[in-house]
């Protein structure tokens, strides 16, 4: 199998083709500590996408509580499962480059080289029931007292019995990964990475519904039709990326989730490109991080880890940066607080900033104004002794 | 009734286990701490924000108004505050 290098891994792997990095790779930071779950991303996802026969239970984005919920269920359980134990990251081996240090363990594609079993699998995975897809949001809003009004709101309000000690709330698309575990799964060739943004998407044409993808894709996006009977995923709304929607006038936009998002959770970005604020959170002051990057696709989508939840868990799932980022990301600086501010503040794509000393300026696919928005100053919490009783 | 065959009950019952927190940390307040800092970042008022936890549709704010109580909250509204000398 040709190497390739994952700088998430800090390390060459293995993938089953050549590596060859597009010209821009799409990207995207959420950040976990501002999420909600009020589903407005799933909804906007699932009323542009997902809405025809065949789909009803296909979800591209869904937000998921951890440490129970899942999108199918248990899925992220079952995949850490599959790859066993691994020995994680050597931190004295972490550099410019390689900023959380040196994998030491396996990734999904060098554990199918000898534990595949003959199935074929370039990754491995499994096929997840029927069953496992059908509740997106189990174990989050269990309804537990009787419906008060018609629009299904309750007096009391939803309780969540699952999990009392901490809980968080994951937002998932597809990551657009690097090395995609479903482009190396499809026996057809039927799924590619488009040179000029990294978008991952399936071509309908020519697909025929093995579901090697669904399969082999750890973070279980792939997701099959069976009305059409072939797979499909998300597109990362790639015509709004490419400036095609008319709203903007040929300006690349965000894609729907990322704009319609209630919370500001969300900015879009390019990982590659230094003038990004993608770029900053997650390769400067590295607050932002890949999801379970263990498994080896060098996923696109980067989270700012939820400042509540034990570390532990968190490792485990965003691997070692996390004390850092939470450390930084708790004491934020001038520049790091102007790009927090970019969050949700236009649904045009900052492609480059300039933080000043009150406010920061996105600026769009030509370098020109997109957006301005004030600074503040960082929130403190007051101690009990010096609360302002009035 | 006729049983429904489609659906079995048991799938909504909970089969697991407590994942513990760290024993010297109070994680529920300090995610209502994080969501008060967010929100005041993104200018919101504090009585904004408090309907926002007074609100059973989002789940994770309102669990702390339920287990802490409105006072719990208007006082720590009332602690994360813009540092303003
Ligand atoms: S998240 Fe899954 S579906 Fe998306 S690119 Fe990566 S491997 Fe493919
Ligand atoms: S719209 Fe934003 S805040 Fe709401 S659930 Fe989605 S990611 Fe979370």
């Amino acid at each position: 199998m040709p190497k390739v290098f994952n700088w998430q891994l800090g390390r060459e792997m293995e993938y089953p083709y050549e590596g060859k990095r597009p010209e821009r790779q799409f990207a995207a930071v959420f950040n976990i500590n501002r999420c909600i779950a009020c589903q407005t991303c799933t909804m906007a996802c699932k009323s542009t996408w997902t809405y025809s026969k065949g789909q009803e239970a296909m979800w591209w984005n869904n937000v998921e509580t951890k440490p129970y919920g899942g999108y199918p269920q248990h899925w992220d359980v079952k995949a850490l499962e599959l790859l066993g134990e691994q020995p994680g990251w050597d931190a004295s081996r972490a550099s410019e480059q390689t900023p959380y240090g040196e994998d030491r363990g396996e990734t999904l594609f060098e554990a199918a080289k000898t534990r595949a079993n003959g199935s074929g699998q370039q990754a491995l995975g499994y096929l997840p029931t029927e069953k496992e897809w059908r509740s997106p949001n189990f174990y989050e809003d269990t309804a537990f007292s009787k419906l008060t009004s018609k629009d299904g709101i309750t007096e009391t309000g939803t309780q969540l019995p699952e999990h009392k000690a901490w809980f968080f709330y994951l937002a998932r698309i597809c990551n657009h990964c690097t090395y995609p575990a479903c482009l190396a799964a499809c026996p057809r060739g039927a799924i590619y990475k488009r040179p000029e943004d990294g978008i991952v998407l399936i071509d309908q044409s020519q697909c025929r519904g093995y579901r090697k993808c669904v399969e082999q894709c750890p973070y279980k996006k792939p997701m099959f039709n069976a009305e059409t009977r072939i797979s499909e995923k998300c597109i990362a709304c790639y015509p709004r990326v490419e400036g095609t929607d008319p709203l903007t006038e040929g300006d690349p936009m965000a894609t729907r989730c990322i704009a319609a998002c209630v919370g500001k959770i969300r900015l879009q970005g390019w990982i590659d490109d230094p003038q990004s604020p993608v770029y900053h959170l997650v390769k400067v002051a590295k607050v932002a991080l890949p999801l379970y990057p263990q498994f080896g696709t060098e996923p696109n989508v980067y989270y700012i880890p939820p400042r509540w939840a034990p570390r532990g868990y968190l490792r485990q799932m965003f691997g070692p940066g996390v004390d850092h980022a939470i450390e930084r990301y708790s004491k934020p600086d001038h520049e790091l607080l102007g790009v927090l501010q970019l969050f949700g503040s236009t649904q045009r794509l900052v492609y480059s900033y300039k933080v000043e000393k009150d406010e920061v300026i996105g600026y769009g696919k030509k370098n020109q104004l997109v957006v301005r928005v004030p600074i503040e100053d960082p929130v403190i919490v007051r101690p009990e002794k010096h609360l302002n009783v009035t | 009734m006729e049983a429904d065959k489609f659906e079995d009950p048991t799938d909504f019952e909970l089969t697991h286990h407590v994942v513990p927190g760290d024993p010297d940390r109070d994680h529920i307040a300090e995610m209502a701490e994080a969501y008060i800092v967010e929100f005041k970042r993104m200018r919101w008022p504090d009585e904004e924000i408090l309907a926002m936890f007074r609100n059973p549709n989002y789940a994770a704010p309102h669990f702390v108004y339920q287990e802490r109580g409105e006072e719990y909250i208007a006082d720590l509204l009332h602690r994360v505050s813009y540092s303003q000398s």
